[in-house]
């Protein structure tokens, strides 16, 4: 459980978050390392009147989703979407009342392996879990927005920001419309937030959700976002944009990958229309991270209501055939697996991540191994 | 709104440590904020916190253009809105209680007025605010505020909270001439108005709105209220079962659907076109206006229908705002003082809200009502407004000032029965779950 130490408040003196990212290695020409991810172990429940780890309910969260997660020093903010102060004991999916359409708890949990233990939430003036980007909760077919819903987190240096999409419609299973896609930022450790006006992605863009990587190349740091369009049923793409607040605010700074030339470089397009696609198919909720002991990119997402773990060579791939980390079968009402590159086993061989589940709507931990093909 | 950085507790960490973390991105504040707006309050001023259930935009500018004007017109007193979701207000204002810092002044409804003053959550106000501002309101809203003798909070306006609403459009094609006039002609057009496009009844859909939109139709078909009048005896007999009736054919038929999805007060899926009439508030004219436009001239009010057909029967209950003052609050001279400021003086501050609502609610406060009377077009910016106020109004009664788990077993009784649970069964469960309340709060003899 979470403690801090004098070593690790030492080690906080070198804080701040970027420079940390790994070089990145471009050679796609190195083999898939994983043959497949095994023991996958539900943990604990994080959120809701049934986590045994969280009062939730003191901060006016009875269900919830998402929770994917980044981190600042010691410091891991876990980012939420809509958010219910109230619900019946036996409701579904996103319903209730006091709705927030975002909330975001912070942890120095610095052990995965019994669960996360929030430290606790940013709140509003009362003391409740605080919508940190304020959605305009029009209805569903008023043709404006119905919510903002924060898909990941990232720090540069001592800024905050929250990529979010605001959403337009929620449509059948799977299926939504955003309107934009956009960045809110916090320089005061999340305690208040601004929503930006800019830069901001088309709602029919392959920009929409995203999950964030530091990355080095030649010693110069920058973000990288796989990106995926609304909804669950588009392929990734890639962008990525200097590590600095200014860039980060810039969308003349972010540059797309265009796929590589005939060396195997990347190239890197200012022009969102040359982005191509790195990873094809039905890709929900995703995140990235990277594994330093398998010197590999590791992608979790859903796929036709499945979690999945695939194993990229480079940023851009090639990705492996998807390992099942659970099926719908299994986990009914499954979506969004997130990882988090601290939340990984020393060996590096057991990952943790949060689970979405539909009913009843809250987010669960999990772990699973990953199984070395064999040298 | 923070003076200082305070790191808060659970860590454990020396002081050293938190020096270091907080020179760098370590642990979030979560200590109060101070005031949601961000807004700064002088030096030297007293607050006066404010949260207001929040409306429609229109009238949460006049909230804010009514607060920014008191805050300009002196410099003793800085008033702080918040504008707090419906939602979140029951779960919100807890918190607040429980913290210890609750506002100063609360939007209340009639029907909490009672309860809130009987268990001193609120001021009483008879001594803060002028005689002359009393005696302006309506003696029957003036009584919904009075308890014991003493008002405990001062009246915003009034509203029926249950009217026809209903598309002659669609009556003329399906050959219905005009509205219906009893709970069973009101089944037989929603059935035949329905079809593969529209629905033909939009009713309250869950217990909660049940609860208190249906206490008009309560009064009709039983002409009394589900518990005595001393409060000492659950009254949720037979006499209901035609209402609990009427919502199981409703929905049995297939007129009226499962949950769209908004609030009873809501009238957007009305306006989308989903219903051919829909029960709703009078506040329902001010979102058509302004959201349906191209709707309004096929929208036709009425009483909503007795049971005996008859006409001039209440139908509905008048609820409403006011306006109270926390019973703990430090500062209830300058909260009453600010009251009486933005609602019950120089009226010229409190027509700008009839007006920005398109007169779709009433003012409790006789030389209001007269100068939005003197205004030239109140019934042409309000089409529906002259057979609200002369059809439906006189005829209401002032909401039920018990307890609101009272008013909750009927609206759950409702709704069982229209999801097929036998009426006399679901009444049955209503009557216990009533003296339950009875017993547990203690109401017996506590009625007025």
């Amino acid at each position: 459980m979470a403690t801090i130490s004098a070593a690790a408040a030492a080690a906080l003196v070198a804080c701040g978050s970027t420079g940390g990212g790994p070089d990145v290695n471009t050679d796609p020409d190195r083999p898939f390392v994983l043959d497949g991810v095994a023991n996958v172990t539900r943990i604990a429940q994080l959120t809701g009147p049934d986590s045994t780890l969280n009062d939730t309910a003191a901060v006016a969260v009875a269900g919830t989703d998402l929770g994917s997660m980044f981190n600042v020093g010691e410091v891991t903010y876990l980012v939420f979407g809509d958010t219910f102060g109230t619900r019946d004991p036996d409701a579904v999916g996103g319903q209730g009342g006091n709705w927030r359409s975002n909330a975001v708890a912070y942890t120095t949990d610095d052990d995965p392996a019994d669960g996360l233990t929030f430290d606790g939430w940013l709140l509003d003036d009362i003391g409740l879990a605080l919508e940190v980007v304020p959605g305009e909760h029009d209805g569903n077919d008023a043709g404006g927005e119905v919510t903002k819903i924060p898909t990941h987190g990232f720090a540069v240096g001592e800024t905050l920001y929250l990529q979010y999409m605001s959403v337009l419609h929620w449509g059948d299973p799977g299926q939504w419309d955003a309107n934009h896609a956009g960045l809110a930022r916090s320089t005061d450790d999340g305690a208040t937030w601004e929503t930006l006006p800019a830069p901001q992605w088309p709602g029919d863009s392959n920009f929409v959700q995203v999950s964030v990587a530091e990355v080095t190349e030649d010693g110069e740091d920058f973000l990288y976002f796989w990106s995926i369009p609304s909804g669950r049923f588009g392929g990734v793409q890639l962008m990525k944009v200097p590590a600095s607040t200014e860039a980060v605010e810039d969308l003349g700074a972010y540059r797309y990958f265009a796929g590589t030339d005939d060396d195997g470089d990347p190239i890197w397009s200012e022009s969102m229309a040359d982005a191509q696609t790195i990873l094809d198919g039905t890709i929900g909720e995703l995140s990235v991270v990277y594994s330093p002991t398998l010197e590999r990119w590791l992608m979790t997402y859903s796929t036709d209501g499945d979690a999945v773990l695939a194993e990229g060579i480079t940023p851009w791939g090639p990705w492996s055939e998807p390992h099942v980390l659970t099926t719908q079968a299994q986990t009914p009402g499954l979506y969004s697996p997130y990882l988090n590159p601290r939340y990984v086993s020393d060996d590096g061989l057991t990952i943790y991540f949060t689970l979405s589940i539909w009913g009843p709507y809250n987010v669960f931990w999990y772990s699973a191994d990953l199984v070395p093909a064999p040298a | 709104m923070r003076s200082t950085r305070r790191l808060t507790g659970g860590l454990g960490v020396v002081a050293a440590t938190a020096l270091v973390l907080a020179a760098c991105s370590g642990t979030p504040d979560g200590g109060p904020e101070g005031s949601a707006s961000g807004e700064e309050v002088p030096e030297g001023v007293t607050e006066v916190t404010f949260w207001q259930q929040s409306f429609t935009d229109e009238e949460n500018e006049w909230y804010e253009s009514v607060v920014d004007s008191y805050n300009e017109s002196q410099d003793e007193v800085h008033v702080t809105l918040t504008a707090v979701p419906g939602d979140a207000w029951e779960q919100r204002m807890t918190a607040a209680q429980a913290a210890g810092n609750a506002p100063d002044i609360r939007t209340m409804n009639y029907g909490g007025v009672r309860n809130a003053a009987l268990t001193s959550q609120i001021t009483p106000l008879s001594d803060l605010i002028s005689a002359e501002a009393w005696d302006d309101l309506q003696e029957n809203v003036r009584g919904s505020v009075t308890v014991d003798g003493e008002e405990y909070a001062y009246p915003m306006l009034v509203e029926p909270s249950a009217i026809l609403w209903y598309r002659t459009d669609l009556f003329e094609a399906a050959g219905i001439d005009g509205p219906p006039t009893t709970w069973d002609e009101l089944v037989a057009d929603a059935e035949l108005l329905t079809n593969d496009e529209v629905f033909g009844m939009r009713l309250a859909q869950n217990a909660p709105d049940m609860s208190w939109s249906t206490w008009g139709y309560q009064w009709n078909v039983a002409g009394h209220l589900p518990i005595s009048d001393d409060w000492s005896e659950g009254m949720a007999t037979e006499d209901y079962a035609p209402l609990l009736q009427a919502f199981q054919d409703l929905f049995a038929s297939g007129a009226l659907p499962p949950a769209d999805g908004v609030g009873y007060p809501d009238a957007s899926t009305f306006g989308d076109g989903q219903y051919a009439m829909m029960a709703n508030g009078s506040w329902a004219a001010s979102q058509l206006l302004s959201d349906y436009p191209d709707l309004v001239p096929n929208v036709a009010v009425a009483p909503m229908p007795s049971f005996d057909g008859q006409s001039g029967q209440t139908t509905a209950t008048l609820g409403g705002w006011t306006w109270a003052v926390d019973g703990n609050t430090e500062v209830a001279e300058e909260a009453a003082t600010f009251i009486e400021w933005a609602l019950g003086g120089d009226t010229e501050n409190v027509v700008p809200f009839f007006e920005a609502t398109q007169f779709s609610k009433v003012s409790p406060r006789v030389s209001v009502a007269e100068a939005i009377s003197a205004l030239p077009d109140v019934d042409t910016v309000n089409p529906w407004n002259a057979v609200i106020q002369e059809e439906i109004v006189p005829f209401a009664q002032p909401e039920p000032g018990y307890p609101w788990n009272v008013s909750l077993a009927m609206g759950e009784a409702i709704e069982a029965a229209m999801q097929g649970t036998p009426v006399s069964e679901a009444l049955a469960a209503a009557n216990d779950k009533i003296n339950t309340e009875i017993a547990n709060s203690q109401l017996a003899g506590t009625g007025s």
